[in-house]
């Protein structure tokens, strides 16, 4: 009798008994987690598995843990989006901590840049086909600054937003300069690291700047871990970790770029 | 001692000469400092097999973080001052030094040693390059990769739109198996199928029973065969006669058909069907659906809608508002607009619907904003939560390995501990969801929680979310 009353009592209530899991769930995970806080939203054990997976000797074992995900309702872009960044921070702060060393973050971070392929095409609206009238967005990571996982994800969210993204990695300033010239782009969005000097990333900017003067400029990356102005620094016009603020820098161009040429039509 | 420090497995080391110290450094470090207890280089040591002293005798003097990267003295200078002050052993640090001729810097890992009573510091290093030139050959591979990707992406966007815009239907068809590999839109439209369902189908189960038989081997004849370059068949459903154009040829091995397909009568199948569809869904839907103005006046409802509600026809509701049939009215009204607007959709609200007669039932309602003419319109989707199946819950359950931390959550706190823990990360994610849906309109998420404004404000202040509103 007793039993029924319960069943009937959660059958009433999914949702509390959803909340009290996923309560129960954040009490847990404060056992195991690896991380010490992990981002507000995101599932601790996963975080904690795929931080393990990404510095396990069996390569397939990310995958096994993105599979589980998958299966338990979290979504592509959150994986891609969400998971895979917070990981890769995970590495990188374990780098600093020299709890890991190069060899096994350089395979780590590999290991995610992967992950990203196993998930297939549809996280990063490979389906779209953007509109003329899109945001068009040229993400480059500069010459020398050799990282792919960050600039990538960054592609895939904007393309899932509906931006049409042209992806350039190692792209030295003279080839960037010439793509600007002969595109047509919203915003150029810059993927750097802390490892490219800022002199480096001014004399981009300013190599760039003459060629398209009132195209956007942003900056992203870990680069922006310094705490500095970097306006004033290397001369962007927008310094931001957040693809959406990215996104509507490139949209609100795009529409003042559509606007005046309505007007010259007119 | 340490756990990882080398013990001698008889006695200790006799007393080694200071020219034999030396050489066992150079065998076992590619570069040396000698530095003072505030970071100065004393002195520098390279083993011949890394490069000469004299690239490095111009160091002496130095601070030793003049000569990292930005992101190494962030590493190196808190690991440096521990060992100074605690003499006690700290993990070997990875730095990487500016190169001038490189740009990139070279990597070594260092290891920390207290020599002497002047507080002065030996460090060992390992030169990393062998490592860096790994990684860099990796981050290379992935490079090419990913513009592999672009590439690949780029031809797909082209394929795309050139199937897209093609008014004959095409559908690839894999020899060895007959399934249909990809179609176009216009395919679709031809034989009232979604893509998806038409992948991986028997093409020829598209055709009648008589015209599918040997479907596909006619199909190779017809394109190999000089005369004849088409053949007429007729569609399963809806039922029409077409005219197939079959092209074969290879990819990646495997035989291919290319199949363009065309009414038999010369004209082409309208392969935008989505008004009449959408006509439909709003006829004949499950859920209520919506549309309202943005000062919540309800422009039209479906027949689902006029069920939920129990009002007798869809002129008596035109022109009320929304909030009428929400069980927390306005409060619930405002929270949806100002989301849906925000974000351009809102998700999965959970309320409750009142009927024209008082009842009460709990819904599940999804509203997207819509721009309908000059003005913003909303369409709210209604689902019976009653209805909704408890298995899928939007939550994520527990997992599995949910599962094994619970075990071990349990053994290490009491259940009154667990239980009472366990409230309070209920009451904050409850909270901090109404905050959030109220876009920090403390009124309106006291009013949702059944709260006073002052145990909210409480609360608030007891789970630290004060400071993260404002």
């Amino acid at each position: 009798m007793s039993n029924r009353s319960d069943r009937n009592s959660e059958a009433q209530c999914p949702h509390v008994s959803g909340a009290v899991l996923q309560a129960l769930s954040v009490l847990a995970s404060g056992v195991t987690t690896k991380m010490n806080a992990a981002p507000d939203g995101l599932w601790p054990n996963f975080l904690t598995r795929l931080c393990d997976a990404s510095q396990s000797a069996d390569a397939r074992q990310v995958q096994d843990v993105v599979d589980d995900m998958l299966r338990e309702g979290v979504s592509d872009d959150d994986i891609a989006g969400r998971y895979i960044p917070a990981v890769a921070r995970y590495l990188g702060d374990e780098w600093l901590a020299d709890r890991a060393g190069f060899a096994q973050v350089s395979i780590g971070s590999a290991r995610l840049q992967g992950l990203l392929r196993y998930l297939g095409p549809e996280w990063c609206g490979r389906d779209l086909v953007a509109t003329a009238d899109a945001p068009r967005c040229l993400v480059m990571v500069p010459a020398t600054d050799q990282h792919t996982l960050g600039a990538t994800i960054l592609a895939g969210q904007l393309r899932s937003a509906g931006a049409s993204v042209q992806l350039e990695l190692d792209l030295p300033t003279k080839a960037a300069r010439t793509i600007i010239a002969n595109g047509d782009f919203s915003a150029l969005m810059i993927s750097a690291t802390q490892r490219i000097s800022l002199d480096s990333l001014r004399f981009l900017v300013d190599t760039i700047r003459p060629v398209k003067p009132d195209m956007p400029i942003l900056i992203g990356g870990n680069v922006l871990d310094q705490k500095i102005d970097m306006r004033a620094a290397i001369g962007v016009d927008v310094a931001t970790n957040d693809w959406n603020t990215a996104l509507r820098v490139s949209t609100s161009k795009a529409m003042e770029i559509r606007t005046a040429s309505c007007g010259s039509r007119l | 001692m340490p756990h990882n420090e080398m013990t001698w497995s008889s006695g200790l080391i006799p007393m080694i000469e200071p020219e034999i110290i030396t050489q066992i450094i150079s065998s076992i470090a590619d570069l040396a400092f000698i530095l003072s207890a505030s970071g100065q280089i004393l002195s520098v040591m390279t083993s011949p097999r890394f490069t000469t002293v004299d690239d490095f005798k111009k160091w002496e003097g130095d601070a030793f973080c003049d000569h990292l990267s930005i992101e190494s003295v962030a590493k190196f200078e808190p690991r440096f001052e521990t060992y100074v002050q605690t003499n006690k052993p700290v993990l070997p640090v990875e730095l990487n030094h500016p190169d001038a001729q490189t740009e990139t810097g070279f990597p070594m890992r260092y290891t920390f040693h207290q020599i002497g009573t002047d507080g002065s510091i030996l460090m060992l290093g390992q030169d990393l390059r062998p490592v860096w030139d790994i990684q860099q050959q990796l981050v290379a591979a992935q490079i090419a990769l990913e513009r592999d990707y672009e590439a690949q992406r780029h031809n797909d966007t082209l394929f795309r739109v050139l199937m897209a815009s093609t008014e004959e239907a095409a559908v690839f068809v894999a020899l060895s198996s007959g399934e249909v590999s990809d179609c176009n839109p216009a395919a679709t439209a031809m034989f009232g199928k979604h893509r998806n369902d038409l992948k991986g189908s028997s093409f020829a189960s598209a055709f009648d029973a008589k015209d599918g038989r040997d479907l596909i081997d006619r199909l190779t004849s017809v394109s190999t065969d000089q005369s004849t370059q088409s053949m007429t068949v007729s569609t399963r459903a809806p039922k029409r006669d077409v005219v197939i154009h079959p092209t074969i040829f290879r990819v990646a091995g495997e035989q291919m058909l290319l199949c363009r397909v065309s009414l038999a009568d010369g004209n082409h199948v309208q392969a935008d069907a989505l008004n009449s569809n959408l006509v439909g869904l709003f006829e004949n839907g499950i859920d209520g659906i919506v549309f309202a103005a943005k000062d919540g006046r309800i422009l039209s409802a479906n027949e689902a809608f006029l069920n939920q509600s129990d009002v007798t026809n869809s002129q008596g509701l035109k022109g009320r508002a929304v909030s009428d049939f929400l069980g927390r009215g306005t409060v619930d009204m405002n929270v949806i607009f100002e989301n849906a607007s925000r974000n351009g959709a809102m998700r999965v609200y959970l309320t409750k619907l009142i009927s024209e007669h008082g009842a009460e039932r709990p819904v599940e309602i999804s509203t997207s904003s819509l721009q309908a003419g000059n003005d913003a319109a909303f369409v709210l989707v209604i689902r019976d939560a009653n209805r909704v199946d408890s298995s899928k819950d939007i939550r994520p359950q527990a997992t599995d390995v949910d599962m094994v931390s619970l075990i071990e959550l349990i053994g290490s706190q009491s259940l009154k501990d667990i239980v009472a823990q366990t409230t309070d990360v209920v009451e904050k994610m409850c909270i901090e969801t109404a905050v959030e849906m109220t876009s920090n309109n403390r009124v309106a998420a006291a009013e949702m929680l059944g709260l006073s404004r002052q145990s909210l404000y409480v609360k608030l202040r007891k789970y630290g979310l004060l400071k993260k509103d404002a």
